[in-house]
């Protein structure tokens, strides 16, 4: 029984209390999860369209090269007719012709008698 | 040298932007007192349905009244009317290689100073007979701002169709002096040149209707204006067509 006792007889200093949980960040506990999955769905779609715009840029020079490919006398990217020197100067005479307004034409009563 | 070239070609291209100006300006007085104009005229239609219905010294007295108003809007609407014409025929008139274009404006300056002076003639008027005898004046005068107005509404359309036609040889010039010119091409702009020359051929057949000799042989002066039209248009299609073709050149060969 003495020997049970002593066991039981701890000074009551020596015993450990489980000590309370602190929160080491309160920053994680205030975040709200929507607000941190919405954060990564919006990265998610950034990220999906800086790698679509990069896909299309390059779209036309893959295009050009299968193009190349195929015919192989164009090794040259073809310059766009709208952007021809010649085809400005035409569509400037073009519009000269179209955009000139004509004298309207006017009559008055000659004779204003009774 | 260069600064002077520089120079001359601002100066010319801010009177091309100044002569638009004046364009729309005289656009928009035109439209004005062609609204007053109007206006009086329906109620002079009025006052002259009261008269003949009444025949009264009254009546006679508003009637009279109300033509000299007619008159004075018809003379400010005429007024602003020959200025647009003439405002317009400066813009092109480089491309008139014959004296039409200069004759044609200083005729209806002419007459432009003529309307000026009839304001305090007409505010003068104050019975019937006066009326009479400032009618058989303006009717001498205005056969010939009409002769004038037609001569102008189809020299303006030569002379804008002209610098389209220089335009278009100065372009084709280039084009021929391409690397990339050969016999296929040179097919292609001879045939280009030839209907070019067929829009010249109608410009030269609409010239026909400008009449700046006597008064005396022309009555209806519209009918030449109405005349020379359809030429007008003709080679006006035939220049888009021209247009189109060059464009297939460019598309083709350079």
């Amino acid at each position: 029984m003495d020997k049970y006792n002593q066991n039981i007889d701890i000074p009551h200093e020596n015993i450990t209390k489980p000590s309370p949980k602190i929160p080491t960040s309160t920053s994680i506990k205030k975040t709200n999860p929507k607000i941190i999955a919405l954060i990564g769905l919006l990265g998610l779609g950034l990220l999906s369209l800086i790698v679509a715009s990069i896909a299309q840029s390059d779209l036309p020079n893959r295009t050009n090269l299968s193009s190349s490919k195929l015919n192989q006398t164009s090794v040259e990217t073809p310059i766009s007719v709208s952007d021809n020197p010649w085809q400005i100067e035409l569509n400037s005479i073009l519009t000269n012709l179209t955009s000139e307004a004509q004298i309207p034409i006017i009559s008055v009563e000659e004779n204003l008698t009774f | 040298m260069v600064f002077l070239i520089l120079f001359l070609l601002l100066l010319l291209k801010s009177n091309f932007i100044l002569s638009q100006d004046l364009i729309s300006q005289y656009q928009s007085d035109l439209s004005y007192q062609q609204d007053l104009y109007n206006q009086s005229y329906n109620l002079y239609l009025q006052k002259s349905t009261v008269h003949q219905q009444y025949n009264s010294i009254a009546t006679e007295k508003e009637l009279i009244d109300s033509i000299k108003e007619t008159a004075q809007f018809r003379n400010s609407l005429l007024i602003t009317y020959l200025n647009l014409i003439s405002a317009k025929l400066d813009v092109y008139k480089s491309q008139d290689i014959s004296p039409n274009t200069t004759t044609i404006q200083n005729v209806l300056n002419q007459q432009n100073i003529w309307l000026q002076n009839q304001p305090t003639k007409i505010t003068s008027i104050s019975n019937k007979s006066q009326l009479d005898q400032y009618n058989q004046q303006f009717s001498q005068s205005y056969k010939q701002i009409q002769q004038y107005i037609n001569n102008a509404l189809i020299q303006s359309q030569v002379n804008h169709q002209n610098l389209i036609i220089s335009q278009i040889k100065n372009l084709l010039l280039k084009i021929k002096a391409s690397p990339n010119f050969d016999s296929q091409a040179q097919n292609w702009i001879v045939e280009i040149e030839s209907q070019l020359n067929d829009s010249t051929n109608f410009i030269s057949q609409a010239l026909l209707q400008v009449k700046t000799d006597s008064l005396e042989s022309y009555h209806n002066y519209s009918d030449l204006y109405q005349e020379a039209k359809p030429l007008l248009d003709s080679s006006k299609q035939n220049l888009f067509k021209v247009i189109e073709n060059i464009s297939g050149v460019i598309k083709k060969f350079i």
